[in-house]
C-alpha cells in the first residue's frame, strides 16, 4: 500500500465515510449497469408496492421502481453537489484571500460579497434560476452564488488573522513575493477550515438542490434525483414511507460520509496531527 | 566614513489613531520619532529600551517590513525608495531574525522550504541538489545537522526553532542582519547558546548586526555600541563600555539601576523610577523623560533635547549633561 493513502486505514470510521462515497460514484457511474429497469419506465399497474416484491425497494406513484431511481439520483445528487462545492470554494476562496490580503482591494471585492449576501439564499437562487432557467448547470451556478459568500466571508476573515503572522512577514523579509505568500503560506495554513467548510456546503447543497426541485424550480421532474423523489413522496408519507425513507437514508448517509471524510483529511493535512496519528 | 555601511536619519514611523464609526485620524502614535544613527561595517549595534518605545519597529522599518519615512542608506543605496521586484532583490543583503520562534515559522512547511524559501524567492529556482547542499551547510552552522531538513518546526525545542530562524535569515547570504529580541523567548540556558552561536556567525559570515533587545546584560555581552531608545527617540548612544560604566542621560542610569546585581554585599546607586511610561499618543512636552526624571528643571518641559556627541563619539539627549 501507497505511503501516501495509508492514513484512511489509521481510523474505521473515517474508512466506512471513504468507502461509501467511493461505491456511490461506483454507483454514479455505472448506473445503467445496475439499475434492473430505467427509472423513467412508468408502470400504472404496479403503483405504490412495498419493497420486496416486484421491485427490490418499491415503486412509487406512478409505478416507477424506486431503486432504479435512487441509483440515477445519486449521479443528480453528486454531480449537483460537487459542482456547488467546485464553484462556491473556488471563487469563495480566490475573493477571500485576494481581499483579505490585497487590502486595497477589499472595499470592491467584499461590497460585492455583501450585496450578495443580503439576500436570503433560497431567494437569491430563486432569482437566478427565474432568470437563466431550470437545469444543472443554472441549479448549481444559483446553489453556488449563495455558498460562495459564506466560503468568500470564512476566507477573507481567515487571511485577515493569518496575515499578521510572523511567518508571513518572514516570507516578506525572504523577498517572497506577494501573490506567492497567498498561495505558499496563507491557503496551506487555511486548509483545514476550508475542508471542513467544504463537507457542509456539500451536504447542504444537497438539501438545497433538493428544496429547488421541490419547487419546481431545479432539475425538470422526470429526471431522477434523490431530492425530486422526497419531494414528489411527501405526499405519500402514510401509505408508502419507502418513497421518502429510500431517499433520506441517501441523503443521510452521503452528509454523514462528507463529514467523516472531512474530519480524516482535515487530520491528515495537519502536519503536527498526522505526526501524532502515525506515532512517527 | 563618508559612505557609513547603514545610516539611519530622521527615521519616522507614525501610526494613525482612528475612533468613532467614520475611523477618523484622531491623531498618531510616534512610535520611531527622528531616529539617525550609523552602524559600520562588522559592528553590531545593540538597540535597547522598555517594551513599546519603537526599537522593533525601527528594525522593521530598516528592512522595509513597515513603511515609514526619513532616510535609510545601507551601503550608499537608499532603501525607503526602492519598490517591487527591486526591493524583492535587494532583500538579499539584509535579513531579519524574529523574535517568536513558534510563530515565525510557517507549521505547515519541512525545515528545508523554510530555509531555502529566500534562496528560491530572491535568486530564483536552483537546482534541487545545489539547493539541498546550501540549506545542509547552512543548518550545520547553525549546529543542527542536515537531519533536521525534513523535519517540521514543531518537532523542535524553542531554541532549534530559533536556529532554523537564523539558517533562514543567512541561507542568502546577507551582509546586515536585524536581530529582533532574537533570544527573548527563550529559556536563560537557551539564551547564552544562541548569543553565542550569534557571535561565531558574526566571525565566520562577516556581518553587520543590529541587535534589539531589552535584556541589558545580553546587549552588553554581543555588542560593540548601543543605542538606548525612550517614547520612540534615541536618548543615549556610545560605545559599550563607556554608556555601562558613564551612562549620560538620566534614563540610560535608571536602566543600568535596573539590572539586578548577583553579588548581595556590594551596595549599588538605587534609582527607581516614579510612574508609567507616558503615553505615546500624547507624549509629554520638550524631554519625553522629564515627567519621570529627578533632575528635570523648566527647560525640559519646554524644549526637546538635541542628540549631541559629548566626546569620544558619546551622544546623549539631555540638556543637563556634560562630557
Amino acid at each position: 500500500m501507497n505511503k501516501k493513502y495509508r492514513f484512511l486505514f489509521r481510523r474505521k470510521i473515517a474508512l466506512l465515510g471513504f468507502l461509501f462515497i467511493t461505491a456511490l460514484i461506483f454507483t454514479a457511474i455505472a448506473a445503467p449497469f445496475l439499475a434492473r429497469v430505467s427509472p423513467l419506465t412508468l408502470d400504472p399497474a404496479n403503483k405504490l408496492i412495498p419493497p420486496g416484491g416486484v421491485a427490490l425497494l418499491g415503486t412509487d406513484n406512478f409505478g416507477r421502481d424506486v431503486a432504479s431511481r435512487a441509483i440515477y439520483g445519486a449521479r443528480t445528487s453528486l454531480v449537483g453537489g460537487f459542482g456547488v462545492v467546485v464553484l462556491s470554494t473556488g471563487l469563495g476562496v480566490l475573493t477571500g484571500a485576494v481581499a483579505g490580503y490585497f487590502r486595497r482591494l477589499e472595499p470592491f471585492l467584499m461590497r460585492i460579497i455583501d450585496v450578495m449576501m443580503a439576500f436570503p439564499p433560497l431567494l437569491l437562487a430563486l432569482v437566478l434560476v427565474s432568470i437563466f432557467g431550470r437545469g444543472m448547470v443554472n441549479v448549481i451556478i444559483a446553489v453556488g452564488a449563495t455558498y460562495l459568500t459564506r466560503t468568500a466571508r470564512v476566507v477573507y476573515a481567515l487571511t485577515l488573522k493569518i496575515r499578521t503572522e510572523p511567518y508571513i512577514e518572514a516570507a516578506t523579509a525572504g523577498g517572497v513575493k506577494p501573490f506567492a505568500i497567498v498561495l505558499r503560506h496563507i491557503l496551506p495554513n487555511m486548509l483545514s477550515p476550508i475542508i471542513v467548510q467544504s463537507t457542509f456546503t456539500f451536504a447542504f447543497s444537497l438539501l438545497d438542490l433538493a428544496a429547488l426541485d421541490f419547487l419546481g424550480l431545479g432539475i425538470p421532474p422526470a429526471i431522477p434525483s434523490w431530492g425530486n423523489m422526497l419531494s414528489e413522496g411527501r405526499m405519500y408519507l402514510t401509505r408508502a414511507p419507502w418513497l421518502l425513507l429510500c431517499p433520506g437514508a441517501c441523503i443521510v448517509l452521503t452528509v454523514l460520509s462528507f463529514n467523516l471524510a472531512g474530519d480524516a483529511l482535515r487530520d491528515r493535512l495537519d502536519p503536527q496531527l498526522r505526526r501524532n496519528i502515525e506515532g512517527v | 566614513m563618508n559612505n557609513p555601511f547603514l545610516r539611519v536619519r530622521n527615521l519616522k514611523k507614525y501610526f494613525p489613531v482612528n475612533s468613532g464609526i467614520f475611523h477618523r485620524t484622531k491623531g498618531f502614535v510616534k512610535a520611531v520619532d527622528d531616529v539617525s544613527f550609523t552602524v559600520d561595517e562588522g559592528e553590531t549595534l545593540g538597540l535597547v529600551g522598555e517594551s513599546g518605545c519603537g526599537k522593533s519597529t525601527t528594525g522593521r522599518a530598516i528592512l522595509r517590513l513597515t513603511p515609514a519615512e526619513g532616510s535609510v542608506a545601507f551601503r550608499g543605496e537608499e532603501l525607503l525608495s526602492l519598490t517591487g521586484d527591486k526591493l524583492r532583490r535587494a532583500r538579499k543583503d539584509f535579513q531579519m531574525i524574529f523574535q517568536d520562534p513558534y510563530a515565525s515559522l510557517d507549521p505547515r512547511m519541512t525545515v528545508r522550504q523554510i530555509v531555502s524559501e529566500p534562496l528560491s524567492a530572491i535568486l530564483g529556482r536552483g537546482q534541487r541538489r545545489e539547493e539541498d547542499d546550501k540549506v545542509a551547510e547552512i543548518l550545520e552552522a547553525v549546529g543542527l545537522g542536515a537531519g533536521a531538513m525534513s523535519r517540521y518546526p514543531f518537532e523542535f525545542s524553542g531554541g532549534q526553532r530559533q536556529r532554523v530562524g537564523i539558517a533562514r535569515a543567512l541561507i542568502t547570504r546577507p551582509a546586515l542582519v536585524v536581530a529582533d529580541e532574537p533570544v527573548s523567548a527563550l529559556d536563560v540556558s537557551v539564551q547564552a547558546q544562541v548569543i553565542n552561536l550569534l557571535a561565531e556567525l558574526r566571525e565566520r559570515f562577516n556581518l553587520t548586526y543590529l541587535f534589539i533587545a531589552h535584556d541589558l546584560s545580553v546587549v552588553r555581552h554581543i555588542s560593540d555600541r548601543v543605542a538606548v531608545m525612550y517614547l520612540g527617540r534615541v536618548v543615549e548612544l556610545a560605545p559599550k563600555n563607556a554608556l555601562f560604566d558613564r551612562p549620560l542621560h538620566p534614563y540610560t542610569h535608571a536602566l543600568l539601576a535596573s539590572v539586578p546585581e548577583p553579588d548581595p554585599f556590594r551596595k549599588k546607586e538605587r534609582m527607581i523610577l516614579s510612574g508609567d511610561v507616558p503615553s505615546p499618543l500624547n507624549p509629554p512636552s520638550g524631554c519625553s523623560f522629564h515627567p519621570r526624571c529627578a533632575h528635570a528643571e523648566a527647560i525640559c518641559a519646554s524644549e526637546i533635547p538635541v542628540l549631541e556627541d559629548r566626546g569620544k563619539g558619546h551622544f546623549a539627549a539631555c540638556h543637563f549633561t556634560r562630557a
